[in-house]
């Protein structure tokens, strides 16, 4: 096995809970998230040999994940308004009729709150839910470590308000 | 809030990757490497050929001269931008790649609009320049044919470049119009 194959394994092993977890919190839906989450890794593929072992992989692996992100939502814009708004009601309507709440059903609650909030909102937020510090998020995202404090509360308020809403 | 923070990080770990089959990635995207390499490669021997048999196989006065240097000007105005530019994506934050990222799809759009188009016009002058050198001896009706055959040629070319760039701006414009549409949100 060659060295790269070696290299993009170990980073894979490493990586995939988070950057699916990224995936399915920015696209809603599996199948998307699937697909980005492939893209992702073909993107760390192409760009291994720039790679330089003393700089922090997670910053490297998360700044592909992110652009890669961008780019597929901004390629599939019209696509995705009439499936996130369909899955969405799908969700009011299953909380509707059942009175006790799955888990799983509220995992995924949380990731379609996620999902239909701006792009840039939903990389900080997800970056957030893995622990990532304040000065990590702004050095991906590109903004200012005050800024990025600011948004987070924006943020937070705005998920709240979207997780009550699937809750009524 | 702290509590539902914690609620929601617990909800959002849950979740672990889908299952794919990275050995099998790892293959095939080492399999499309080689593959590129290769086409590559072969893409500059032909180049190379191309020229050097027009070189050693054409008489060389100065219609042929000139027509080769259009030709090869027309062919860097098009594959120059075509490959050129390209994006990293692992040495720039979100903000950046996205300032980036408008500019590359701005500059692709000027493919079809100006380069193609700079592009076909060297290569009709230059295949007429050829034609006058080479049909110097013809009679006056071939040679008036072979011209209008050129001309011919450029309509059937900016045929093709209307439907290229319409393609482009449909595919291409909104993109760029959903990128502009994150950058605004600051």
């Amino acid at each position: 096995m060659t060295n790269k194959k070696v290299k993009f394994k170990k980073i894979h092993e490493q990586s995939k809970d988070k950057i699916y977890r990224l995936c399915l919190g920015f696209t809603g839906n599996k199948m998307d998230a699937d697909d980005l989450f492939q893209e992702v890794y073909i993107k760390v593929w192409n760009n291994l040999l720039s790679f330089r072992n003393e700089s922090n992989i997670n910053t490297w692996i998360y700044r592909i994940a992110t652009n890669t992100a961008i780019l597929f939502v901004s390629k599939r814009t019209k696509l995705n308004k009439k499936i996130n708004q369909l899955e969405i009601e799908n969700i009011a309507f299953i909380n509707d009729n059942n009175d006790s709440i799955y888990s799983d059903e509220n995992i995924m609650k949380l990731y379609k709150a996620i999902s239909s909030m701006k792009e840039k909102d939903r990389i900080i937020i997800s970056l957030l839910l893995e622990k990532n510090s304040y000065s990590e998020i702004s050095e991906i995202v590109g903004m200012n470590i005050s800024n990025v404090g600011v948004r987070i509360n924006r943020i937070k308020k705005t998920l709240t308000k979207k997780m009550n809403s699937y809750e009524k | 809030m702290k509590n539902e923070m914690n609620n929601w990080e617990d909800l959002w770990s849950q979740q672990k990757a889908s299952n794919i089959n990275i050995d099998e990635l790892a293959n095939k995207l080492h399999k499309i490497e080689r593959i590129t390499k290769f086409q590559r490669l072969f893409f500059l021997f032909v180049l190379v050929f191309v020229f050097y048999s027009m070189f050693t196989h054409l008489s060389l006065n100065i219609y042929n001269y000139i027509s080769f240097g259009l030709v090869l000007i027309g062919f860097l105005f098009v594959l120059v931008p075509l490959f050129g530019n390209k994006i990293n994506y692992d040495n720039k934050n979100t903000n950046q790649f996205i300032e980036s990222q408008i500019k590359y799809l701005r500059k692709k759009l000027l493919i079809p609009k100006i380069y193609s188009f700079v592009f076909v016009v060297l290569i009709i002058i230059a295949l007429n320049i050829g034609f006058w050198g080479a049909s110097e001896q013809l009679d006056v009706f071939y040679r008036i044919l072979f011209h209008l055959s050129t001309v011919v040629i450029f309509i059937v070319f900016v045929k093709l470049r209307k439907v290229g760039i319409r393609n482009y701006e449909k595919e291409i414009s909104s993109i760029i119009d959903k990128l502009e549409e994150i950058r605004k949100e600051g």
